[in-house]
C-alpha cells in the first residue's frame, strides 16, 4: 500500500516539476511547482515526519510561492516570458538527459543497498527529537543559516534599493556600441531594457535572453 | 551538550564569529553617512580579518598533529585549516586592500561591498574547518550568496547584472547537484560526517553502482566551484562581468576554500574509493589544462584572459589530488599559496590600469606600460612569469612541486603532458609581457574606446598608486619572488598542514 | 669565497635596479663595475688554487618533497672554476667597455635614465649565468638556465622602441622555449629513472641507466641515450645548434655588449657546459654521442658557410658564434671533454674581443653595421684594429704547426679537430671545410673594414674617432687573453694526457665503477690511489648487488659518482689518440686556415670584382647562403604560413580576428580549431552552459560505470 502511494506521490512531483519547466505561462509554472511542493510534503507524511510536512506547506506552499506569484503577476514578465523560449539544441538536451536518466536509472536499480534505502524509519520522530537535534547536534548549521539569511536580506536590499546616481549612466552604459570590446560580437543588448531600474532579483528568466550573449564566439 | 561542551565549540569557531561580528559592525558602519567612511570600513574590515588571523593562530593546534573537533563533530580545527584560512584571510584583505581604487573609480561605494566579502570570508573559513558534508555545504551556500551579491555589485552595469545572474543559476544547480550527491552519501553510510565517512567507506565494496552516483555528483558539484572543465563555463562570462576585486576574490580566496573541502573530502573521507575517481579526475584535469591554456590563447580581454589562465591552473592543482599521496597534497597547499600571491598581484595592476568599466579591459590596456611605468611593468612582467612558471619566480616551484609529486606517485604520462600544456599556457602570458615591453601605448584602445585618455601620444595618465594598492603590489611582489627563492620554508609549513588534513 | 663571486653580481643588480634613484646613475654603474672585477678576481683566485677534490659548499636546503631534498649548493671543480673564470671576467670587461659604449644611445632621449637599468640587466645575467655554471643539481641548473632566458630576452629587447629588436627578443625566447622543454622532459625523466636529481647521484646511476630500457613516445629507449638526448635538446636551444640557431642572429639586435656577453662568450655556452658537466651520463649513451658529434659539424659547417656572405658586421660575428659553438659540441661529443672546454675558454677571449671590437668600430661610425659602408679604417682607428686583428688571427687559429707557438685558436681548434678525426670522418672534414670558411669570412670582415677606400656616407667617414679609454682597456685585456690562452693552458685542458688528468681531478685511467660487476679494466698506473680506488668500487659493488636484489628501482642505490669534474670511460681513448693522428691530419687546419687567409685577400684586396661576379655566376648557391639556407623561409613555410593560412579561414568563416600574429606559433596549426569549438560552446547561453554540465556528469557516469569498480 505504501509503496502504491509513494510511486503515486512521486510520479505527480516529477510530472509537476516537469511542467514548471515546459510551461510557457510563468503563472503556471508556479502553479505547477505548488503541485510539486504539496506532492513532497505528502511524501513527507508518508516516511513519518508530519511536522516536516506542515512546515513544507507552510514555508513553500504558503510564503515562498505566494511571493512567487505576486512578483510575476506585478512585473508582467509574462509576455516576455512567452516568446523567449528557443528551441536551438532541444533535441541533443533531450538526448543527453535521456541517457542520464537511463545510466541513473540502471545503477540505481543495480543497486543492492537500494532497499534498506527506502526501508520506513522505525518510528517517526516527535518534533521533541527534532528540535533536539537541531539545537545540539545541527547547531553550527543551524547558526550559520540564520547568517545565510541575513546575508540574503543584505543582498536583496543593496539591489532593490534605488541609487541616487543610478540614473545618470545605466542607459549609455548599456549601449551596445560602448559597451563591446572591439571584435567582440555587437549584437543588440536587449536584457537591460525588460529590466527595471532596480535590479535583476525580479527578472527571473532574461539570462537567456539571445542578446545577452557575454561570451565569445571564437 | 553541557556547558563545557558549548564554551569549548565557540572558542573553537571564534575566528568565524570574530570576522561575522565584524561584519555586522560593518553593517552598522555603513549606514552612518560620512566623508571618510570607506575609509573607516577598509579599516575595520583590515582589523577584523586581523584580529581573526590572530586568534586562528592562537588557536592552531600544537603539536601540530593534533585535530580538535567541536560541534559535535561538525567543526574542526587542525593545521590545515589552519593554513587555509591564513590563506583565506591574505586573499581577502589584499581583495579589500585593492577594492577601494576600483569602487571609487566605478562611483559604486557603498558600504555593504565590504559587509558582503566578510560574511563571505566567513561561509569560506567554514568550508575549510567544516568536518561534516552539511556544514561545508552550508558554508559554501554562505560565501556563493555574498559572491553572488557582489558579482552584481555594479547594477548599472549590464555585464555585470547578466554575470551575476548566470552565476546564481547555475551556482545553484551546482548545488542541487552536490546537494543530490551528498543525499546519496548519506543514504549510503548513515552519516555525513566525514570521519565516520572515512572508515564506512573504507571497507566498502567499490563495484556497488550508488557508490558511483554518489561520488559523481559529489565531485561535480565541487568541481563546479573550482572551475574545471567542462564545468567551467561560467568562469569567464562570471569573471569578465565581476567587479574586477571581486575577479581576483572570486579567482583566489573562493577557489582555495573549494580546494580545501575537495581534498578534505577526496583525500581524507573519500580516499577508499579512489580507484573510482582517479582516473576520471585525471581526464578532467588534462582536459582542463588543455582547454584552458589553448582558449587564453585567443582571448583578448584581459579578465577573459585571466579566467581561462586559472582554469589551467586549477587542471595543473588537480594533478596534485591525482597523486593521492602526502606530496601531493602540499604541492597543492604550496601552489594555492604561490598562486594567491601572483593572482592577486595581477589583478591590481589590471585595477591600476583600468580607467572605466566601459571601455571593458581590452589587452591592449597594457601595451606600452614599460614605457609610462616601468616599475609596474617589472612587476606585471614578474608576476606573468610566474604564473607561466618560468623558474626565477614562485609559480616555477608551484608547478615543479606539483610534478614531482606526480612522477613520485608513477603517473609519468600525466606529467609530461603537464610540462608540455603549461609549455603552452607560457605562451599568452609572454604576449602580455610582449604587449607590456613592445608595443607603444595606443592613444586609444581600437575604435570604441572612451576618448577620456587625452591628446594621443601620452596616452596613459600617470597611474596613482595610493597606499593600499602600493602594500597590495609589495605583499604580492615579495610573495611570489620570494616563495622562488625559499620554496623550502613556504613548503614546510604546506606540508605540515596537509599531514594534518590527510589524518582524519 | 665562492658564495662572494656568486652574490656580487645579485648584489650589484639589485642597488643598481632598485638603488639607483638613491644613489645616482652614475655610481650605480661603478658599483655594478666594481663588484664584477672583485668577482673575476676572486674567481681567478679559486681557479688558480682549486684542490682536486669535489667540493660542494651548502647555502641553503632549497627543496623539500618527498623522496626529493635538495639543498641549493654550490659545485666546486675544474668545470665549474673554469666557467666561473670565463664569465666573471668577460662579464667585468664587458661591464666596463659599457660605460664607454651606452653613454649616449640614440634609441633614447637624453634625460631617460636607461643605463642603471642596462647595468643591472647586465649584473642580473651574470648572477644567474654563475648560478647555473656552480649548480649541484639539475633544477638549480634549470633555474639559472631559465634565468639567463630571461636576462637574455630583456637585454635582447632592451631597445624596446625598436620593434625589430622585440621580435627578436620573442624569437630567442620562444625558440628557447622549444629546447628548454627537452631540457625539462630531460631532467625529470632522470628523476623519474634515478629519483634524485643531484648530479652526484646521476652520476652514480649512469651505468644503470645505460643497462634500462624505458618507453617513451612511440617506441623503447636506451634510458641513458634518450636522457641525455633530451639534456642535448636544451643545449641546442640555448647553444644556438642546427635547426634551434635562428634566434642567435637576430638577437644580434640587442646591444653590441650584450651580444658579446651572452651571445659570445657565456649563455650560448651554457649548452656545451651542460654537456661536458654531464660527461658521466654521456660515456654511457653511445648514440647520443654521435648525434652532438653530427649536429655540431654540420652546425659548424652551416654556419660557416653562411658567415661568407653576411654583410652586416655583428651577423658575421654571430655566425662565426653559431660555427664555433659546433665545433665545441663536436669535441664533446666525441669524449674530449677538455678540448670542448679549452675551446669554450680561449672563444670566450676571442669571440668577445671581435665582438667588443666590433662595438668599437659601431661606436665610430655613428651605428653602421654594414661592412659595404666601412673600408679603410685601419688609420682612424688604429688600436681598435689592432684588436680586431688579434682576435682574427685567433678564431682563425694563426699558429706554427708542430710547436707551441700560436695563438689561442691555434691550439683550441686544432685539439677539437684532431679529436674529430679520431671519431668521424664527416666531423674531421666539416670542420677543416668549416675552419677554411671560418678563415675566409674573418678576413673578409678585416679586409672590408679597415683596407681599402672609404665606402658609405663620407660625413660618417670623416667623424670616425677612436674610443674612449673605458673602451679600449677590455679590448687590450682580451687580446692579452686571444693571444696566450691557449699556449698557457693548452697541456693542462688537451696536450697533456696526465696533466689534464690532475687539472681535472680525474683519478688514473682506470675504471671508477663499471656496473655492478666492478670490473676493473685499464692501464697499470700503480700506487696507492689506484688501489683506494678500487677497494671501493668493489665494496660499493656489493652493496649495489645487494640494494638491486632488494629492489630494482633504486638505481643509485650503493653506486658512487665518479671521481672529477668531467668523466672519461675506460675504454675512451679518444684524447690519447688524438695526439696520435697522422702528420697531415694536424696540418690540414692550418693549411685552411692558409687557403681562406688567400681566397679573401685575393677577393677583397687585389681583385675586388671578384666577389660580384662570382656572386654573379653562381647566382643561385649566393642567395642559399645569403639566405641563410633559407631556415627562416622553411620554417615560415612549414609552421608560420599553414597556422596563419588555417587561422585566416577560420577567420573568414567565423566572425573573429585571426590569431595575433606576434604568435607565429609552432604548434598553431591545430589551436584555432579547437580554441574555435571551446568558443563555441562559450556562447553566453545559460542553457549551454547547464547543457555542458549535464552532459559531463553523463560521462563521467559513462566512464566510472565502465573503467571504475563496476566490471
Amino acid at each position: 500500500m505504501e509503496r502504491e502511494f509513494f510511486l503515486l506521490l512521486a510520479t505527480v512531483a516529477t510530472g509537476s516539476g516537469f511542467l514548471v519547466v515546459v510551461a510557457k505561462d510563468p503563472i503556471h509554472s508556479a502553479l505547477a511547482l505548488v503541485a510539486c511542493f504539496v506532492q513532497i510534503a505528502a511524501l513527507f507524511i508518508l516516511l513519518g515526519a508530519p511536522f516536516l510536512a506542515v512546515i513544507q506547506i507552510f514555508v513553500y506552499v504558503g510564503a515562498v510561492m505566494v511571493l512567487f506569484l505576486f512578483v510575476i503577476m506585478m512585473l508582467n514578465v509574462r509576455q516576455e516570458a512567452l516568446t523567449r523560449f528557443i528551441p536551438s539544441g532541444a533535441i541533443a538536451a533531450f538526448v543527453v538527459t535521456l541517457v542520464l536518466a537511463v545510466e541513473m536509472g540502471l545503477l540505481l536499480s543495480w543497486s543492492s543497498d537500494l532497499h534498506q534505502l527506502m526501508a520506513p524509519a522505525a518510528e517517526p520522530p516527535s518534533v521533541n527529537a527534532l528540535s533536539l537535534a537541531l539545537f545540539q547536534d545541527y547547531l553550527l548549521p543551524f547558526e550559520v543559516a540564520s547568517v545565510i539569511l541575513l546575508v540574503a536580506l543584505v543582498g536583496a536590499v543593496i539591489l532593490a534599493r534605488d541609487d541616487e546616481k543610478a540614473d545618470a549612466s545605466p542607459r549609455r552604459a548599456l549601449h551596445p556600441a560602448q559597451g563591446r570590446v572591439p571584435g567582440r560580437v555587437a549584437t543588440p543588448d536587449t536584457m537591460p531594457d525588460i529590466l527595471p531600474d532596480n535590479g535583476p532579483d525580479t527578472g527571473r528568466e532574461p539570462d537567456n535572453g539571445p542578446g545577452t550573449s557575454g561570451g565569445m564566439r571564437r | 551538550m553541557d556547558t563545557d561542551l558549548i564554551a569549548a565549540s565557540v572558542r573553537a569557531s571564534s575566528p568565524e564569529i570574530i570576522v561575522i561580528i565584524g561584519a555586522c559592525a560593518a553593517l552598522m558602519l555603513s549606514l552612518w553617512p560620512h566623508q571618510d567612511q570607506q575609509k573607516y570600513l577598509t579599516w575595520l574590515s583590515l582589523i577584523t580579518i586581523l584580529l581573526a588571523s590572530a586568534q586562528t593562530l592562537q588557536l592552531s593546534p600544537r603539536p601540530v598533529n593534533i585535530v580538535e573537533t567541536t560541534y559535535s563533530g561538525m567543526f574542526v580545527v587542525d593545521a590545515f585549516a589552519t593554513y587555509f584560512k591564513m590563506l583565506l584571510y591574505l586573499g581577502t584583505a589584499l581583495t579589500i586592500l585593492m577594492s577601494g581604487k576600483f569602487l571609487q573609480t566605478e562611483e559604486a561605494v557603498k558600504g555593504e561591498y565590504y559587509v558582503l566579502l566578510l560574511f563571505a570570508l566567513a561561509g569560506t573559513m567554514i568550508m575549510v574547518s567544516g568536518a561534516d558534508l552539511l556544514i561545508i555545504y552550508i558554508g559554501l551556500e554562505l560565501q556563493a550568496l555574498s559572491i553572488y551579491v557582489l558579482t552584481g555589485f555594479l547594477k548599472t552595469r549590464g555585464r555585470s547584472v547578466e554575470a551575476a545572474l548566470k552565476y546564481v543559476i547555475l551556482g545553484a544547480f551546482s548545488s542541487g547537484i552536490l546537494l543530490y550527491g551528498l543525499s546519496l552519501i548519506y543514504g549510503l553510510t548513515g552519516s555525513t560526517q566525514l570521519g565516520v565517512l572515512n572508515s564506512a567507506l573504507a571497507t566498502a565494496d567499490l563495484s556497488e553502482p550508488m557508490l558511483i552516483l554518489a561520488t559523481v555528483f559529489l565531485l561535480v558539484g565541487l568541481l563546479f566551484k573550482i572551475g574545471a572543465v567542462p564545468f567551467h563555463m561560467w568562469v569567464p562570462d562570471i569573471y569578465e562581468g565581476a567587479p574586477t576585486p571581486i575577479t581576483a576574490y572570486l579567482s583566489v580566496a573562493s577557489k582555495t576554500a573549494a580546494f580545501a573541502v575537495l581534498l578534505r573530502v577526496f583525500m581524507g573521507s573519500l580516499i577508499g574509493l579512489e580507484p573510482l575517481w582517479s582516473s576520471g579526475l585525471a581526464a578532467i584535469a588534462v582536459a582542463t589544462m588543455a582547454l584552458g591554456s589553448l582558449v587564453a590563447l585567443v582571448q583578448d580581454n584581459i579578465k577573459r584572459l585571466l579566467a581561462y589562465s586559472s582554469i589551467s591552473h586549477v587542471g595543473f592543482l588537480l594533478l596534485g589530488i591525482i597523486a593521492g599521496t602526502t606530496s601531493g597534497m602540499s604541492a597543492i597547499l604550496l601552489y594555492l599559496l604561490i598562486y594567491t600571491f601572483m593572482t592577486l598581484g595581477l589583478f591590481a595592476i589590471v585595477i591600476l590600469l583600468h580607467r572605466d568599466v566601459r571601455a571593458g579591459e581590452p589587452l591592449t590596456l597594457f601595451s606600452g606600460l614599460a614605457q609610462s611605468h616601468a616599475g609596474l611593468a617589472f612587476m606585471a612582467m614578474i608576476f606573468l612569469f610566474s604564473l607561466a612558471g618560468i623558474p626565477p619566480t614562485g609559480g616555477f616551484f608551484a608547478k615543479f612541486y606539483v610534478l614531482v609529486a606526480l612522477i613520485d606517485a608513477g603517473h609519468v604520462t600525466l606529467a609530461v603532458i603537464a610540462v608540455l600544456l603549461s609549455a603552452v599556457a607560457a605562451w599568452f602570458y609572454l604576449r602580455l609581457i610582449m604587449l607590456i615591453y613592445i608595443q607603444p601605448a595606443e592613444p586609444t584602445t581600437g575604435s570604441t574606446a572612451a576618448p577620456a585618455t587625452g591628446p594621443t601620444g601620452h596616452a596613459r595618465a600617470a597611474i596613482l598608486l595610493s597606499a593600499p594598492m602600493r602594500l597590495v603590489l609589495l605583499f604580492s611582489f615579495s610573495g611570489t619572488v620570494l616563495s622562488g627563492i625559499f620554496p623550502a620554508w613556504f613548503l614546510a609549513m604546506a606540508r605540515q598542514a596537509s599531514l594534518s588534513g590527510l589524518g582524519n | 669565497m665562492e658564495t662572494i663571486i656568486l652574490f656580487a653580481p645579485l648584489v650589484g643588480a639589485i642597488l643598481a635596479g632598485f638603488g639607483w634613484k638613491v644613489i645616482g646613475e652614475k655610481p650605480a654603474q661603478y658599483l655594478t663595475v666594481g663588484l664584477l672585477f672583485l668577482a673575476a678576481l676572486l674567481s681567478w683566485i679559486v681557479f688558480i688554487w682549486l684542490e682536486p677534490e669535489t667540493r660542494t659548499i651548502t647555502l641553503f636546503r632549497w627543496i623539500e618533497s618527498g623522496s626529493l631534498s635538495i639543498d641549493w649548493a654550490i659545485r666546486m671543480d675544474r668545470l665549474t672554476a673554469t666557467m666561473l673564470v670565463v664569465v666573471t671576467t668577460v662579464s667585468s670587461l664587458v661591464h666596463l667597455y659599457s660605460i664607454g659604449y651606452m653613454a649616449h644611445d640614440e634609441n633614447f632621449s637624453d634625460n631617460e635614465p636607461y643605463r642603471a637599468r642596462f647595468f643591472a640587466y647586465l649584473s642580473f645575467f651574470t648572477f644567474t649565468m654563475l648560478m647555473l655554471v656552480t649548480s649541484d643539481n639539475l633544477v638549480q641548473m634549470f633555474f639559472g638556465w631559465e634565468g639567463v632566458g630571461v636576462a637574455s630576452y630583456l637585454l635582447i629587447g632592451f631597445y624596446f622602441k625598436k620593434p625589430s629588436a622585440n621580435a627578436a627578443a620573442m624569437k630567442a625566447f620562444i625558440v628557447n622555449r622549444v629546447g628548454d622543454f627537452g631540457f625539462a622532459l630531460g631532467i625529470f625523466g632522470l628523476f623519474y629513472m634515478v629519483d634524485s636529481i643531484r648530479l652526484e647521484d646521476v652520476f652514480a646511476a649512469a651505468p644503470k641507466l645505460a643497462e634500462t630500457q624505458i618507453s617513451f613516445l612511440w617506441a623503447e629507449w636506451n634510458a641513458a641515450n634518450l636522457l641525455m638526448m633530451l639534456l642535448f635538446i636544451g643545449a641546442m636551444g640555448k647553444s644556438a645548434q642546427l635547426f634551434l640557431h635562428t634566434w642567435l642572429p637576430d638577437a644580434m639586435e640587442g646591444p653590441t655588449p650584450v651580444s658579446a656577453l651572452i651571445h659570445a662568450a657565456t649563455m650560448v655556452t651554457a649548452g656545451v657546459f651542460l654537456v661536458a658537466r654531464m660527461s658521466p651520463l654521456m660515456e654511457y649513451a653511445p648514440y647520443a654521442k654521435d648525434f652532438i658529434v653530427i649536429v655540431g659539424a654540420t652546425t659548424a659547417l652551416f654556419a660557416a658557410s653562411v658567415g661568407l656572405v653576411q654583410n652586416d658586421i655583428k651577423r658575421v660575428i654571430a655566425y662565426s658564434t653559431c660555427s664555433q659553438l659546433g665545433y665545441m659540441f663536436v669535441a664533446a661529443g666525441a669524449g674530449v671533454y677538455g678540448a670542448a672546454m679549452f675551446h669554450l675558454l680561449t672563444h670566450a677571449f676571442f669571440k668577445a674581443l671581435l665582438f667588443l671590437g666590433a662595438g668599437s668600430v659601431i661606436h665610430a661610425m655613428h651605428h653602421e653595421q654594414d661592412m659595404r659602408n666601412y673600408g679603410g679604417l685601419r688609420k682612424k682607428i688604429p688600436l681598435t684594429f689592432a684588436a680586431m686583428v688579434i682576435g682574427t688571427l685567433a678564431i682563425t687559429g694563426v699558429g706554427i704547426p708542430f710547436t707551441y707557438i700560436g695563438f689561442a685558436g691555434f691550439f683550441s681548434k686544432d685539439a677539437i679537430i684532431e679529436s674529430a678525426y679520431v671519431v668521424s670522418d664527416y666531423a674531421f672534414w666539416m670542420l677543416v671545410i668549416a675552419a677554411l670558411f671560418t678563415s675566409f669570412y674573418s678576413w673578409r670582415l678585416i679586409f672590408m673594414t679597415f683596407f681599402g677606400e672609404a665606402r658609405g656616407d663620407k660625413h660618417t667617414h670623416d667623424h670616425a674617432h677612436e674610443s674612449p679609454m673605458s673602451m679600449l682597456v677590455p679590448l687590450g685585456v682580451l687580446s692579452l687573453g686571444a693571444i696566450f690562452s691557449g699556449f698557457i693552458f693548452y697541456s693542462s685542458f688537451f696536450g697533456d694526457v696526465e696533466k689534464s688528468r690532475e687539472f681535472f681531478g680525474m683519478p688514473e685511467h682506470i675504471a671508477a665503477v663499471e656496473g655492478e660487476g666492478g670490473e676493473t679494466a685499464g692501464s697499470s698506473h700503480g700506487g696507492e690511489a689506484e688501489a683506494e680506488v678500487a677497494d671501493t668500487s668493489e665494496h660499493n659493488a656489493e652493496e649495489t648487488v645487494v640494494a638491486m636484489s632488494e629492489h630494482n628501482v633504486a638505481m643509485a642505490g650503493g653506486a658512487v659518482a665518479p671521481q672529477g669534474a668531467i668523466y672519461m670511460r675506460a675504454d675512451n681513448m679518444v684524447l690519447e689518440e688524438a695526439h696520435e693522428v697522422a702528420d697531415w691530419v694536424k696540418l690540414s687546419p692550418f693549411i685552411a686556415m692558409l687557403l681562406g687567409l688567400g681566397t679573401a685577400y685575393m677577393f677583397y684586396m687585389r681583385r675586388p670584382d671578384w666577389p660580384r661576379r662570382l656572386a654573379e655566376a653562381q647566382k643561385p648557391l649566393y642567395l642559399f647562403l645569403l639566405n641563410k639556407w633559407y631556415f627562416d623561409e622553411i620554417f615560415d613555410v612549414i609552421f608560420v604560413r599553414p597556422a596563419m593560412a588555417l587561422g585566416r579561414f577560420l577567420w573568414k568563416q567565423g566572425d573573429e580576428k585571426t590569431i595575433d600574429g606576434g604568435l607565429n606559433g609552432l604548434a598553431m596549426g591545430v589551436v584555432p580549431y579547437l580554441t574555435r569549438m571551446a568558443g563555441r560552446a562559450q556562447s553566453g547561453y545559460l542553457f549551454h552552459y547547464a547543457f555542458a554540465m549535464v552532459l559531463g556528469i553523463a560521462i563521467l557516469i559513462t566512464w566510472m560505470s565502465i573503467g571504475g569498480g563496476v566490471e
